[in-house]
């Protein structure tokens, strides 16, 4: 599995330098182009002031002399009267610049149009995808409006994600097919990932944590449930947490309809900010008052230790380590 | 309280049901289409506080919101939005509140995915009988005093919001000043 991954990898790495080199060549491509038109203007004009002066000792300017190649050149075939070179080295000397200006010009367009189109149809083939993240990304399943939101957020949080759906949007990270496939979810680096979010109808759901569950322990998958019955099976099914979306959903009207403070405190869209900390390192074996807890993060409302909930705990309270501190952030923090 | 749609939702909830999806009409449950004003005038709109709009379609929810607003506009009216693009639609059609089922669930699951202790104890909040939330109106020798001065703390528990009149603040700072009227907000498991 490593070394598929792996392969991966080295694939997706060497497509990236394909386009790199295509794009490093053209560029110095159009360089050498540039430099090579200059320079033949330089050796015609140079040619010119010498025939004109030296071989047919007639006066002339530098715009003449420009103008001299220029018109050739680019096959314009117009001089001003009495500016053409009429010696019989000034006519081999036209002759021979003739043929070097198509040549340049002619043969440095093909170069670069060439490679130019070729590079188009490249990136028209491979569609400009969006890259897969390869390691502690979060993969969603199932391409909703449940998606769409957890998708802002984790690309405001600066989470690397990837959906998984055929129906994903190009300019999202994505992967298509289905969870349910092994090879599929192999693909949005399943092995890499942190979290595993299923955002499916209930059957697929389980069928989806089922399947992640069987290639990796350490994924923390989240899933939503739609039924009761569902909620059970997707836990039986290996999912850390489930999800159950309508019950939520339910409860929230219920408070809003009936007042209650749990409503506006906890359900709401603008609810309380919760957060929590870990305790470890110097907080070990500390009671909470000599942390100053409140100034320096915010409220205590509750502490998690073994799995138990102790709310409001005195400012006597020792903490261990492991314990986990729920508090409401104060303002100065947030801000 | 009216409720449009009997469904996994709604089907918790204590109201009168308006649905098709039963087979006989009983008490509570009222058969017929939220859509016809006759249905929802006989479920009594025009003299009940509250009316739910949870069909699970948001063409029909911000239909029957219209309809409701239009038959007691002092209605309590909240209704649940499956596309993000249609909140300001039912805000406009004459909705209280609007539940957007997205926002609600994928909040939840960005907060297990963050904070997993923070998302199992407001779990429990929702959920859970014995985890619950207390209201003291404020006791008048408390007028005027700073909460940092009060001894609130250490007899009740630590006060989580204040609702003042129709706000309600959420974590007060010690500093904050107590006043007549306010209702104070705990937290007790």
């Amino acid at each position: 599995m490593e070394i598929k991954l792996h392969q991966i990898k080295e694939k997706s790495k060497s497509m990236i330098l394909i386009g790199y080199t295509m794009a490093f060549a053209l560029r110095n491509r159009i360089i050498l182009f540039v430099l090579m038109v200059f320079s033949l203007i330089l050796i015609g004009s140079l040619g010119y002031l010498i025939i004109r002066i030296y071989v047919e000792h007639h006066s002339a300017t530098l715009t003449d002399a420009i103008y001299f190649s220029v018109a050739t050149i680019s096959t314009l075939g117009y001089y001003p009267p009495n500016s053409m070179l009429t010696s019989e080295v000034g006519k081999w000397f036209h002759i021979f610049y003739l043929g070097l200006g198509l040549a340049i010009i002619f043969g440095g367009i093909q170069t670069i149009i060439g490679p130019w189109f070729e590079m188009k149809i490249k990136m028209a083939e491979r569609g400009w995808r969006v890259p897969i993240p390869k390691d502690a990304h979060v993969i969603i399943c199932g391409y909703n409006e449940f998606a769409l939101y957890i998708a802002e957020k984790l690309k405001m949080l600066g989470i690397p994600y990837v959906v998984v759906d055929n129906h994903a949007p190009d300019d999202m990270p994505h992967v298509e097919g289905d969870c349910t496939e092994i090879s599929t979810i192999k693909k949005a680096n399943v092995l890499r990932a942190t979290a595993l979010i299923a955002l499916m109808d209930d059957m697929k759901n389980a069928m989806i944590s089922l399947t992640a569950r069987s290639i990796t322990e350490d994924l923390n998958i989240i899933a939503i449930a739609t039924t009761e019955s569902g909620e059970e099976i997707i836990k039986k099914s290996g999912a850390n947490t489930v999800i159950p979306r309508n019950k939520i959903i339910g409860k929230t009207i219920q408070y809003w309809s009936s007042g209650d403070y749990k409503y506006d405190i906890f359900a709401s869209v603008e609810r309380l900010k919760i957060s929590e900390k870990m305790v470890k390192g110097k907080m070990t074996g500390k009671k909470i008052s000599e942390l100053r807890f409140r100034e320096k993060y915010g409220t205590i409302i509750a502490i998690y230790r073994n799995g138990k909930m102790i709310t409001d705990p005195s400012p006597n309270f020792t903490l261990k380590s492991g314990d986990v501190i729920i508090y409401l952030p104060s303002e100065v923090e947030a801000s | 309280m009216i409720i449009c749609g009997y469904n996994e939702i709604t089907k918790k909830l204590n109201g009168k049901f308006i649905d098709t999806s039963f087979d006989e009409e009983k008490e509570n449950f009222i058969w017929g289409n939220p859509e016809d004003p006759e249905i929802l005038k006989r479920a009594g709109v025009e003299d009940e506080e509250i009316i739910i709009v949870a069909t699970g379609d948001d063409n029909r929810n911000i239909y029957i919101t219209l309809l409701a607003r239009t038959l007691n506009p002092w209605i309590n009216i909240g209704v649940i939005i499956k596309k993000h693009e249609n909140v300001d639609k039912a805000y406009k059609a004459g909705a209280n509140n609007v539940l957007v089922e997205s926002e609600l669930i994928g909040r939840e699951i960005l907060t297990s995915l963050l904070s997993p202790k923070a998302a199992e104890l407001i779990n429990s909040v929702m959920f859970s009988e014995n985890v619950n939330i207390y209201a003291l109106e404020l006791p008048l020798r408390y007028l005027n005093r700073k909460l940092k001065n009060t001894d609130i703390r250490r007899r009740v528990g630590t006060v989580i919001a204040i609702k003042r009149g129709k706000d309600i603040i959420k974590n007060p700072s010690p500093e904050t000043v107590l006043k007549k009227g306010d209702i104070l907000i705990f937290f007790k498991g």
